[in-house]
């Protein structure tokens, strides 16, 4: 069973694509690739032996135990009343701009952020709470739909965020450095955002009406409710740059006190128990995830595929400027077709060591890998953001929508090219804090 | 992504349904034992801290505990998940297939599973073995690690029996196209995941609510 470990490689790369086009589930593709080509590479008894260990090893590491921690805060912020009260704060402190309540929903959406961390989700949520009012002011019909689709794509920056923790994992490097490292981006997205739709609606009044009169007392009297975003930011942001609590025990910590507030909101036990079961359902589809690539990526390691796709990359005639805009082109084709987080898994273990080799930062890739898959929330044939905004309110063609988000998908590419320019963005918080 | 059909108490028809009637029964069971564990861990979590801060006195071998729980979260809920087809695959092609050779690749990718999962339990019980005969223990406070080890073969074992149920239903609808769907998770298309991260956040009320632009898709489709 002598084949040479390169050929052997490129074959698996082969097959794993096939059968990940054949409906195979990512984690039954990735570790039947894997197994054989191990098998093929150092034969039967010691390969499967070797396969055998993994499911265990990899999924028994502790800096894996703050997913579903921070999966269940995300589940149990809807419960706590968050979004309302976000909105109606957002609303009274920059309602008076140009656009404002637009405005609103970009900030009272990226709070919402950081306690969940799911795209689709904010998007659902903020239909309901933000659409009506902006529609009710008389705002454009797209801009209104636009901005909820594309407000809902912060929450995978703006920490905590799983898939920035999966990415950690699987380059080897520090979560709480991803974690913090996202915090900036997200802001400087939703800022670029604001800056849109600002000068959209200065422009063309009509598009978006200012709305204000606010007194101080009532703005000052709409902070509270914002409570549990500052809560669950505090107490994770302090623990990692205070070192006084682990990721998981922020997590926990952070999922305790949305607990605390949904149950105070009224959630009722029935409610808990779906939360709970979801997170299950979706950890336990993230850790099969994690260990079948694992099993693929330790065959990659015996064929040497990674270096020698590296040192290939790295021969090639272009600046790496261009070769990394041409390596985003190419996730932002994959995205079309495939969830974030089985891309990632799928794509990094070839992809990252090619990118390291041309002297990017691991974190910074990370961050702008995850930006763009993100994108793809947003972007047609699929676009699943768009759709969600529009199940929610099916008196808003599918079509409005869609032109709604154009503007944001050119704020989106504004920012990575921004992010690409000046690395600092990214960089240097974690640099500070954790220094 | 996929889902699978409600069924609305125990079925009376044929076999398989009741089978897999029951067969769920099993695998929501686990399911809930590691959304049981994920709460505890959360807990756990809380109690570390505040103890650790405020009373000078962390939980001894925390970590240990933890590591050694994670299988629970990690494994029983697999055969679930599967279930309702929530691991992560690419429905793009298989979406454009209907008919006959949609359950030829789907029993096709099924049997691919049953297989690989078969070899899996084996090389883990091997696994658990070794763990258990030298008797393997934490680094902290020696907690014994075979039971870790042991709970992935017969998490594994349940997602074989789930993977023999799909496969036997793929294959049935294989040969008979137009027979009931039963067993099996249907692709959905994107109203449909739409609909489910709608329930997600929103609701099931305001998921029966949702409604589509139909006249979009069907001109994007021609």
């Amino acid at each position: 069973m002598e084949m040479d470990p390169l050929l052997s490689g490129l074959i698996g790369m082969g097959c794993l694509v096939l059968m990940v086009f054949l409906g195979v589930r990512v984690y039954i593709a990735a570790t039947v690739v894997g197994m054989l080509g191990i098998v093929s590479i150092i034969g039967w008894d010691a390969g499967t032996g070797i396969v055998g260990t993994i499911p265990h090893s990899k999924s028994t590491l502790y800096s894996l135990s703050v997913l579903p921690m921070f999966i269940l805060i995300g589940y149990l912020a809807f419960h706590a009343g968050i979004t309302t009260a976000a909105f109606d704060a957002a609303k009274k402190w920059v309602g008076w701009l140009p656009g404002g309540l637009a405005v609103a929903t970009v900030f009272a959406a990226a709070g919402f952020a950081a306690v969940s961390g799911a795209s689709t989700a904010t998007a659902a949520v903020f239909s309901r709470v933000a659409i009506p009012e902006m529609l009710k002011h008389g705002y454009d019909q797209r801009l209104a739909a636009g901005v909820v689709a594309a407000a809902g794509t912060l929450a995978s920056l703006i920490p905590p965020s799983a898939i920035l923790v999966i990415y950690a994992i699987i380059v080897e490097e520090s979560v709480g450095a991803l974690l913090l490292a996202g915090f900036i981006p997200g802001i400087v997205s939703a800022l670029i955002y604001a800056a849109i739709i600002i000068v959209r609606a200065t422009l063309n009044p009509k598009l978006g009406p200012p709305v204000g009169g606010f007194t101080m007392k009532e703005k000052v009297k709409s902070l509270p409710g914002t409570f549990p975003i500052i809560a669950v930011i505090g107490i994770i942001f302090s623990a990692i740059y205070g070192g006084w609590a682990t990721p998981t025990e922020a997590g926990a910590l952070g999922a305790f006190v949305v607990l605390i507030l949904a149950f105070l909101h009224g959630m009722r036990t029935k409610a808990l128990k779906a939360a709970l079961f979801e997170t299950a359902k979706l950890t336990v589809m993230i850790f099969s995830i994690i260990w079948g690539v694992l099993v693929f990526v330790r065959f990659l390691g015996f064929s040497g595929l990674p270096e020698a796709f590296a040192e290939w990359i790295l021969g090639l005639p272009f600046p790496p400027t261009v070769i990394i805009v041409l390596i985003l082109c190419g996730y932002a084709i994959l995205g079309m077709f495939m969830d974030a987080i089985g891309m990632l898994l799928l794509t990094l273990p070839v992809v990252y060591p090619a990118v390291i080799g041309l002297g990017y930062d691991p974190i910074w890739f990370g961050i702008i890998v995850v930006k763009m898959v993100e994108i793809c929330l947003i972007t047609p044939p699929i676009g699943l953001n768009c759709y969600v905004v529009n199940g929610v309110r099916p008196d808003i063609p599918l079509s409005d929508v869609f032109r709604g988000i154009g503007p944001f998908f050119v704020a989106d590419v504004l920012t990575i090219g921004l992010f690409i320019a000046f690395p600092a963005l990214i960089l240097w918080l974690p640099q500070q804090m954790l220094n | 992504m996929t889902t699978d059909i409600q069924i609305q108490g125990p079925p009376s028809g044929p076999a398989l349904a009741i089978i897999d009637y029951w067969y769920s029964k099993v695998e929501n069971f686990l399911n809930g034992f590691s959304a049981f564990a994920i709460f505890c861990v959360m807990l756990l979590g809380v109690t570390q801290v505040f103890g650790r801060k405020f009373f000078n006195m962390p939980i001894p071998g925390y970590i240990d505990f933890i590591e050694q729980s994670m299988v629970v979260f990690a494994f029983f809920g697999i055969a679930y998940c599967q279930r309702l087809g929530g691991h992560v695959r690419m429905d793009l092609f298989m979406a454009k297939f209907s008919g006959r050779p949609l359950y030829f690749f789907e029993a096709l990718a099924t049997l691919v599973g049953l297989v690989v999962i078969t070899i899996l339990i084996e090389t883990s019980w091997l696994h658990f073995m070794r763990a258990f005969q030298i008797g393997d223990s934490t680094i902290d406070i020696e907690l014994p690690i075979w039971p870790a080890k042991l709970i992935i073969p017969l998490a594994f074992c349940v997602l074989w029996g789930r993977f023999v149920l799909q496969f036997i239903g793929f294959s049935r609808l294989f040969m008979y196209p137009n027979a009931q769907v039963i067993a099996v998770p249907v692709i959905e298309d994107v109203t449909e995941l739409a609909r489910h991260e709608i329930k997600d956040a929103l609701g099931g009320d305001a998921a029966k609510q949702a409604k589509f632009d139909e006249t979009y898709r069907k001109k994007g489709k021609e």
